[in-house]
């Protein structure tokens, strides 16, 4: 009771202050908005499509990957407070848990999915190791018949 | 009216009385002090790369003339009347209720994080013992990690109202960071609560306080995790090297590009707030709260008011002293690459903890000597350097990047010959 009392307190407290300097620059401050002040700032160049565009799949799979953690981060903590008192107990139920985060974090480091820079081997951007054409051709062979027929073409014009 | 005084007294028992007084105070204190750490962190950025810095405001403000310049104090007040007198414009294409709520998110949650924090330690009342914070709340150490998360959506909700594609790539960085660093700082959290075998915060700062050989700071004992825990608090306030949700260069002002006037200032304040609250958190959990030299035991758990008040004393001079180092990393550090960034907690922070709680857990099981934590992160510090290059390493990402068919990768050549 006490603690909740004081927690809202608290937090009453906190956004009284934000609305307080919130509302009360509203009296004294100008308003003059203008066309150009009005339009998005990029730069003063003229915005060019909506933003909210559909953003890197890479943030989701950070976000999903926060969220398996924290869940599991946040079930251990009681087990943290009891764990001096129960040892065995808790060793018994805290180890699948522990195990398991251990686990899949391995499982997400082996896959890959860990890496921020992934893609750029596979985009047009196609880069390879030893800058070899076999290399290229390992991993995509069209490329290979592409660079061929494009080759053909130069000779058949020449 | 009998009914409604004895209701009032059992209500306002003197831990509330102490509770709201603690609020009032450093509430005021925090809002005070962030405006002067904004010209700190000037004078700071000032004498990092030297120069002089904001030495002309006095206290005149333009009504007296005052021969002393007062260092430039004064520059902290003017800077707080000049944000709240001007214009505040809201932009028309921005969604307007999220575009206020996400100001209020940011500084909220910044606000009431630190409630936990045991600025003054116990106190004697009567026969009665109150705690010197602002809220005594049963769960202690994980109350500040579950408001730190909701602070990532000031950044979220700010960065979709504003309909800005700086604000919105600069949300999504701060959010993947944010979320990202969350991870170890709670395993550090939960290391502790382990160690301890208590989440309340004073409880935690009594053990360490306790004196002699078994019971000191756990920065002795955890040094790894002490370093660990910075970064990530370094890296949820988005102070620089971790800055990326507001780097200049790309994305103008990230985050915060389409807001003005007071409602920018109020993201302002809850960065700085954030790093007040890392700050005692980190003093908390690592330098021992209110304990003024590990191993003395120098001061009393629970006392009068003299006492609190110097407890009060030695927790802010900690945390002055982390915000100084905070300032002095961020103006001598430059800023991380946004994969380097994501490689540092994926690929060294958080293995480090998970193996860190392992042996933390098998410590405490064995119940062996805390010196034996100290042993455990030398052990995890080296044992990480010759094991990290082992790792699967992910493709690298700093080598050149060929466009298949350009002048520097010439394919069609290997392809005739092929």
């Amino acid at each position: 009771m006490e603690q909740l009392l004081s927690l809202s307190i608290f937090l009453a407290f906190g956004l009284g202050f934000v609305f307080f300097s919130l509302i009360v620059g509203r009296l004294v401050r100008p308003s003059l908005p203008g066309r150009e002040k009005n339009s998005v700032y990029e730069c003063g160049e003229p915005t060019i499509g909506s933003s909210w565009v559909q953003f890197d799949l890479r943030f989701y799979i950070v976000a999903l990957f926060y969220l398996v953690f924290d869940v599991e981060v946040a079930l251990i903590y009681p087990w943290a407070v009891i764990f001096r008192d129960f040892p065995t107990e808790a060793v018994i139920l805290g180890a699948p848990f522990v195990g398991l985060i251990i686990v899949g974090f391995a499982y997400e480091w082996q896959t890959g999915s860990l890496d921020w820079v992934r893609s750029a081997v596979n985009t047009s951007l196609r880069a390879t190791r030893d800058n070899s054409m076999a290399h290229l051709a390992r991993r995509d062979p069209e490329i290979l018949q592409d660079q061929r027929a494009r080759a053909g073409a130069d000779t058949g014009q020449s | 009216m009998q009914d409604i005084i004895s209701c009032l007294q059992s209500i306002a028992t003197p831990q509330l009385i102490a509770h709201v007084i603690v609020i009032m105070v450093i509430a005021n204190l925090m809002l005070g002090g962030c405006a002067y750490l904004i010209l700190l962190e000037r004078k700071v950025a000032a004498w990092t790369q030297d120069r002089i810095g904001p030495n002309r405001v006095n206290f005149s403000f333009g009504l007296v003339s005052l021969k002393s310049k007062h260092f430039g104090l004064g520059q902290a007040l003017v800077d707080g009347v000049k944000l709240l007198v001007k214009e505040d414009y809201d932009p028309p294409q921005v969604d307007k209720i999220l575009f206020y709520l996400a100001p209020v998110f940011a500084v909220g949650t910044a606000l009431v994080g630190w409630a936990i924090i045991p600025w003054g330690g116990l106190m004697q009342w009567g026969d009665q013992t109150l705690v010197i914070a602002a809220a005594d709340i049963n769960i202690g150490i994980i109350y500040p990690l579950a408001i730190g998360s909701l602070a990532v959506y000031g950044v979220v909700v700010g960065g979709y109202a504003s309909t800005n594609k700086y604000s919105f790539l600069g949300a999504l960085r701060a959010t993947a960071q944010m979320l990202s660093y969350e991870i170890p700082m709670s395993l550090c959290v939960l290391i502790i609560i382990l160690m301890s075998g208590t989440p309340r915060a004073e409880d935690i700062a009594v053990l360490q306080a306790a004196g002699g050989l078994h019971h000191s700071w756990n920065i002795l004992f955890q040094p790894l995790l002490a370093v660990i825990f910075f970064t990530c608090v370094l890296a949820e306030c988005n102070r620089a090297p971790f800055d990326l949700a507001e780097s200049e260069q790309e994305l103008v002002g990230g985050y915060h590009t389409e807001y003005s006037s007071m409602k920018w200032a109020l993201f302002f304040l809850g960065e700085y707030m954030h790093m007040i609250t890392g700050s005692a958190m980190f003093a908390l959990l690592f330098l021992g709260g209110w304990d003024l030299l590990p191993f003395l035991g120098a001061l009393p758990a629970v006392g009068g008011i003299g006492l609190v008040l110097l407890k009060f004393a030695i927790f802010a001079g900690k945390v002055f002293f982390l915000l100084f180092v905070m300032m002095w990393i961020r103006w001598s550090l430059p800023r991380f690459r946004f994969d380097q960034l994501m490689r540092l907690a994926w690929r060294s922070l958080i293995p480090m903890t998970l193996i860190l709680l392992l042996a933390s857990g098998v410590i405490v099981y064995l119940r062996l000597s805390p010196w034996y934590f100290l042993l455990a992160n030398i052990a995890v510090f080296v044992g990480g350097l010759f094991v990290g290059p082992l790792l699967p390493q992910g493709p690298p990402v700093n080598r050149r990047v060929p466009l298949a068919g350009s002048r520097f990768s010439p394919l069609v050549e290997v392809a005739a010959k092929g």
